[in-house]
């Protein structure tokens, strides 16, 4: 009975464990946003982030402008969240994240930036 | 015979510390009366959310900045720390015999993931600058989140990563390769994204090398 106790309580520690592996490998992607994108594209996804100055050459897409944002694929938005705007023809002031976020936070950010637009 | 033995070495060392010559010793004391870890660690497996690890602060700074920037501290970033808040954090300032002491102290605060020497001493000059410009303006927009100071000497640029207006003052062009290469080991919670293997070896140093002429 004590073996089948200590076994269960194993069993559980592991489960929690791998709980906690998960939510650590994967913010969600409003986090990721808040952390990452809103530097330059701003909290609210206006592209009015403290780093939008006058002085830049290209000025941060605004997530929100739907006639904008449907011109562009869902595989378009991957690949310039992961290789940077070079991905997509467009400025290299947007950086890669291939290496910072996992793929599936790529994707969730793809979806997240889609209800931004809401397009 | 060996407590005694004990004893005297004990008292030696003291002694040695407590030599007024030993500014490292004395900078790692003002370092504690000055409350420096109220805000800043100084162990690399904790960080804190008020201001930069100082862990690796021999590797990162140049000693010489380190002394004069304690003396007379101006802000290297233009939000507040770990927020978008345009705005500064203000530092107190060391007295100048302190700053020398303190920096003597974060000079011995070294990382071995640093390599030393891996970066010729020196700024870019010539072709290599031109290709460091390239790299660092062109194939990354770096600029987009750190300031640095453009044609004429006007300072232009993003707000959230620290100012690299005055790097090639401040930072060790061997600390940068490093950074580049592995920048979660020092700051697992930069904004920044990584570019481990967005820039190749010969690329880094480069980098490095052009970042030395931003003065």
């Amino acid at each position: 009975m004590k073996k089948i106790a200590v076994t269960a309580a194993a069993v559980f520690a592991v489960a929690l464990l791998g709980m906690n592996i998960d939510t650590a490998s994967a913010k969600d992607a409003k986090a990721n946003y808040d952390h990452y994108c809103a530097q330059c594209h701003g909290t609210s996804g206006k592209g009015d982030g403290v780093n939008n100055t006058k002085d830049l050459p290209v000025s941060p897409r605004n997530h929100t402008d739907a006639n904008e944002m449907k011109k562009l694929t869902d595989a378009d938005v991957y690949n310039a969240i992961k290789d940077g705007g070079a991905a997509t023809s467009k400025s290299t002031l947007m950086p890669p994240f291939g290496e910072t976020l996992s793929d599936a936070e790529l994707k969730d950010m793809v979806k997240h930036i889609r209800k931004l637009c809401g397009c | 015979m060996s407590k005694v033995l004990s004893v005297v070495l004990a008292m030696g060392v003291g002694a040695v510390l407590a030599a007024p010559g030993n500014v490292f010793a004395d900078g790692k004391a003002t370092f504690g009366a000055k409350k420096c870890g109220s805000c800043h660690s100084t162990d690399a497996a904790k960080a804190s959310d008020k201001a930069p690890n100082l862990s690796y602060a021999g590797s990162k700074y140049q000693a010489a900045w380190l002394e004069a920037w304690l003396a007379k501290p101006t802000p290297v970033r233009q939000v507040k720390w770990g927020t978008l808040t345009k705005g500064t954090t203000s530092h107190d300032a060391l007295s100048a015999g302190e700053a020398k002491e303190v920096a003597a102290y974060l000079a011995t605060l070294t990382d071995a993931k640093v390599a030393k020497g891996a970066v010729p001493a020196g700024e870019a000059k010539g072709a290599a600058k031109v290709q460091g410009k390239l790299l660092f303006e062109k194939k990354q927009g770096c600029y987009g989140c750190h300031l640095v100071k453009g044609s004429g000497g006007k300072v232009t640029g993003g707000f959230t990563g620290p100012s690299l207006a005055e790097a090639g003052a401040r930072l060790q062009a061997d600390w940068i390769v490093a950074y580049l290469k592995d920048p979660n080991h020092f700051f697992p919670e930069t904004m920044s994204p990584n570019y481990s293997k967005r820039f190749n070896d010969n690329e880094m140093k480069t980098i490095a090398q052009y970042m030395m002429s931003f003065k």
